[in-house]
């Protein structure tokens, strides 16, 4: 077969260079490493005091003998736990009153009075009136995790609700589908990429608040968690073990932004159902 | 695209006519409308007909005519304001896969199943064993020569081949009565053309019964054996013709009958009532 | 007449330059050197409580002012250590009043300060309220608050496990971080077990029904509470005026001694809450458990056993490593 020949267009951008041509990964790698050597070279040339600022390979000290000692370990899966717990409480508020509102109108009321309401509160504003209802205990905080993680999943999942295609609806009611299973198997998954958006969100509003709440609360529970233990690092003046809490903080966001991504592209990207980043 | 080989169960397999008369859908002076804006809209005001077993209706009307709500009401998504809707003798029908429904939108199917998966959940929702609703699925994608996409999400196909995945998904359930609103109005004229002959062939496979409503005059001669014509504001019908001994496209017959719908939906000029 | 014009540009050049050196050198001797007798201005950054008393009658007597005229003096009361710290660090407070746990954990940890001032020796009481609660033991499980954590109660609640229990971290995971009028609101509302505190709150406390379960002057014996610190470089600079505070501190734990009425008077007058004199002074003369002095003492078996149990990283071979001259002649330990 004869191909014709056409005119091959400009390279793309940044690819003339090698740079563009490199797998995503080591871009990130060595753009890292270069931010890394930044911070070693301030170090080294401005001097800072040590009680002011640390430098990397002193972070990477305290960053290592944190975990190998345990207590990064410990701390990181204190703060998690709660983070989680009370996310999933959230969560499940956030369900009941969506679908309370997706199927009457004064759930519908109820549901925009409540995010006007108890949306704009910070976390941390709630936690004193928390404590002096649950006391000084996990309770607290979990009441305020699950309050910063309720409205932004109730207001996406509202908003998913409300956008599902009529025809899809219109279809599962043809095919026989209940009420019930209406709202399970089609209005559920159709709303997934918005629960998705939501859920991140309110994951991050939930790191926010779980890491200030510690500092404000003196103690996670029983034991501190990854606030507590920056906060007991700055108390001591071991500011590198301040600074590789902050890189714990920083990894775990890597980490789950990672899974978020690998969560939607088994679901939302494999379906075309995307809708943002 | 050529039919893939069937079995001949499928085609001596179809649509279900043991009932009284032979009479699957009897509309009896019905009348419809929808509650907007400005009050009680009405839509139809009298409408009277017949589908026999195995037989194809098509209803025609000009946009607007009210023929859209009618397939909700025999679909039983609107009750009707006057007069009854019986479907197999029965009446105040609730929405039900013994009428299954092909809209004209592509994302009627479900984003979040495959191909196969989407014939076959209607099938398991109505009790079916999940191996049996795989293989009757695969059966009905054999039929619209989709056998080679069961594996593909939605997304990645094209516009006519959604619509492909609906007939099938609509069929597998082998309904009472199928029902398509205009499914092949959002296609490229060529692609409608092709859909429109597979879709003949298919339902002379099957046998199923067909109520179907468009406002193409040339797609009701091609799969109709009669033609419900819907006029007026609010609309009546204002004849039913018997397209059955009509020629192909390029006769004589079919021009004469051509002009006489024309006619019937008080189609002025050179417009010739397509979209 | 050639020559003696040159030898005149040059003479006027040389003193020229030579003034202008005088000028900037006397400027800079006027900044830099140790012979400077004061500051313009100075931050003097403490906390709540009667413990603070000898610096409060500086404050309302005006001593600083009246020995250095023309001397701003800013005071910052706060409600914990952690900022006074900070301020120290960033330069922002100059003299910062704190606990002898922070102290040890600053100068560990290169802050390059001292103790100019002691102010007080106390014996810090671990209050319960609850009549179950009848031992160390008891409180496992249950939540114990203290200041920071890095304050001396913090580590007296260690010395106590250790004692008691076996093992300075039993208690660890009971800890939280309170100051001390939440705390005692918290514990005299119930929301803690226990509260390990300093005068004037553990006597408040006991007044409301509240017992001392343990006192760390039974594990450390008599030790320093209160301490005010200088960095290294202010002293060297202001050499003279730090050496006057101490006097001036001196003199004022002196008047709570001997003058008790007065400086109840003048400690009422300077407080906030609607403490009276006499309250004041019945506190200030409570002098089993409350001494004011600039003796410190104490500092080295704190410094040793929190080196044991990790919260400190270097101890000093000698008390006068931790503070300046003018308290050597304390005695202190």
């Amino acid at each position: 077969m004869a191909t014709p020949s056409v005119a091959v267009p400009a390279r793309p951008r940044g690819a003339r260079l090698r740079w563009g041509r490199l797998p995503a990964w080591l871009r990130y790698l060595l753009l890292l490493a270069a931010l890394v050597g930044i911070w070693q070279l301030y170090v080294v040339w401005r001097d800072p005091s040590p009680l002011l600022f640390s430098g990397p390979r002193d972070v990477a000290e305290a960053f290592w003998a944190g975990w190998k000692d345990g207590n990064l370990a410990r701390v990181t899966w204190t703060t998690l736990k709660i983070l989680g717990i009370g996310i999933g409480i959230g969560a499940v508020v956030a369900l009941t009153l969506t679908a309370f509102a997706a199927l009457s109108q004064i759930g519908e009321d109820l549901l925009r009075m409540l995010v006007a309401i108890l949306n704009p509160l910070p976390g941390v504003a709630v936690l004193p009136l928390a404590i002096l209802w649950f006391g000084l205990n996990t309770n607290a905080l979990l009441f305020v995790i699950a309050n910063a993680a309720a409205w932004p999943i109730a207001i996406n999942l509202d908003t998913g609700f409300k956008t599902v295609n009529p025809t899809i609806v219109a279809v599962g009611r043809n095919i026989g589908l209940s009420s019930r299973r209406l709202v399970t198997d089609v209005l559920a998954p159709a709303a997934l990429p918005y629960a998705i958006s939501g859920l991140k969100t309110a994951w991050a509003f939930g790191w926010r608040t779980i890491i200030a709440a510690e500092l404000v609360f003196g103690v996670a529970g029983a034991e501190g968690g990854l606030g507590t233990y920056i906060n007991n690092a700055k108390l001591f003046l071991d500011i590198p073990r301040v600074f590789a809490g902050l890189v714990t903080i920083a990894i775990l966001g890597l980490v789950f932004e990672t899974l978020f991504g690998f969560l939607e592209r088994r679901t939302i990207v494999r379906w075309g159902m995307k809708t943002s980043t | 695209m050529p039919m893939s080989g069937s079995t001949q169960d499928v085609a001596l397999r179809g649509g279900v006519g043991t009932l009284a008369g032979g009479r699957v859908l009897s509309v009896d002076r019905v009348r419809l409308g929808y509650w907007g804006s400005r009050g009680f809209h009405l839509a139809v005001e009298e409408a009277s007909f017949d589908v026999a077993a195995r037989e194809r209706v098509i209803v025609i009307g000009q946009s607007g005519s009210g023929k859209s709500t009618l397939l909700k009401a025999v679909a039983g998504f609107l009750p009707p304001a006057g007069g009854t809707i019986a479907v197999a003798g029965r009446t105040n029908l609730a929405p039900g896969p013994d009428r299954a429904v092909v809209f004209q939108e592509f994302d009627q199917l479900f984003p979040w199943r495959n191909v196969l998966e989407n014939v076959a959940y209607p099938l398991r929702v109505n009790r079916w064993r999940r191996r049996d609703a795989a293989a009757r699925a695969r059966e009905y994608l054999d039929l619209t020569g989709l056998s080679h996409a069961a594996d593909r999400y939605p997304h990645e196909l094209s516009g006519g081949m959604k619509q492909r995945v609906a007939i099938a998904r609509a069929l597998a359930l082998e309904p009472v009565i199928l029902l398509m609103d205009e499914p092949f109005g959002s296609l490229d004229a060529i692609t409608r053309a092709r859909l429109q002959r597979e879709l003949h062939g298919i339902l002379e496979r099957t046998q199923t019964t067909l109520f179907f409503v468009t406002h193409s005059i040339d797609e009701a001669l091609i799969l109709g054996e009669r033609v419900v014509v819907l006029h007026g504001l609010p609309s009546t019908v204002r004849e039913i013709v018997d397209v059955r001994d009509v020629g192909p496209p390029d006769s004589p017959s079919y021009a004469e009958m051509r002009i006489h719908l024309r006619e019937l939906l008080a189609i002025e000029g050179d417009d010739d009532g397509d979209a | 007449m050639g020559l003696r014009t040159n030898l005149l540009r040059r003479a006027v050049a040389v003193a020229v330059v030579a003034l202008v050196a005088t000028a900037a050198g006397a400027g800079g001797t006027a900044r830099g050197a140790s012979a400077a007798p004061a500051p313009e201005k100075i931050t003097i950054a403490y906390q709540f409580g009667i413990g603070y008393a000898p610096l409060l009658i500086i404050k309302q007597q005006r001593l600083l002012e009246k020995a250095y005229p023309g001397l701003k003096v800013e005071w910052k009361q706060l409600a914990s250590g952690t900022p006074i710290t900070d301020g120290i660090i960033k330069g922002d407070i100059q003299i910062g009043a704190m606990g002898t746990g922070p102290m040890l954990v600053g100068w560990a940890r290169g802050t390059n300060w001292k103790v100019i001032a002691p102010l007080d020796e106390a014996d810090l009481w671990l209050m319960v309220r609850n009549p179950s609660i009848r031992t160390l033991d008891d409180l496992r499980g249950k939540r114990i608050a203290t200041p920071t954590a890095t304050s001396i109660q913090a580590v007296a609640l260690r010395k106590m496990a250790e004692v008691k229990l076996g093992n300075a971290r039993a208690l660890d995971s009971s800890l939280i971080s309170m100051d001390h009028p939440d705390g005692m609101q918290a514990l005299l509302s119930g929301q803690i077990d226990a509260h390990f505190t300093s005068p004037p709150y553990q006597w408040l406390e006991l007044g409301r029904g509240a017992r001392a379960l343990g006192k760390s002057y039974g594990y450390f014996g008599a030790h320093s509470f209160l301490v005010t610190v200088v960095t290294q470089a202010f002293y060297n600079q202001y050499t003279a005026f730090s050496n006057r505070y101490y006097k001036l501190i001196k003199q004022s734990i002196d008047m709570i001694n001997k003058r008790p009425g007065v400086a109840a008077a003048i400690l009422a007058r300077e407080d906030a809450t609607e403490t009276t004199p006499a309250q004041f002074k019945r506190w200030i003369m409570r002098k089993k458990s409350l001494t004011f002095t600039t003796r410190p003492r104490g500092l080295m078996r704190t410094a040793g056993f929190m080196n044991k149990i990790g919260l400190l990283n270097k101890v000093p071979r000698s008390w006068r490593e931790l503070v300046f001259p003018p308290v050597y002649p304390t005695k202190g330990s």
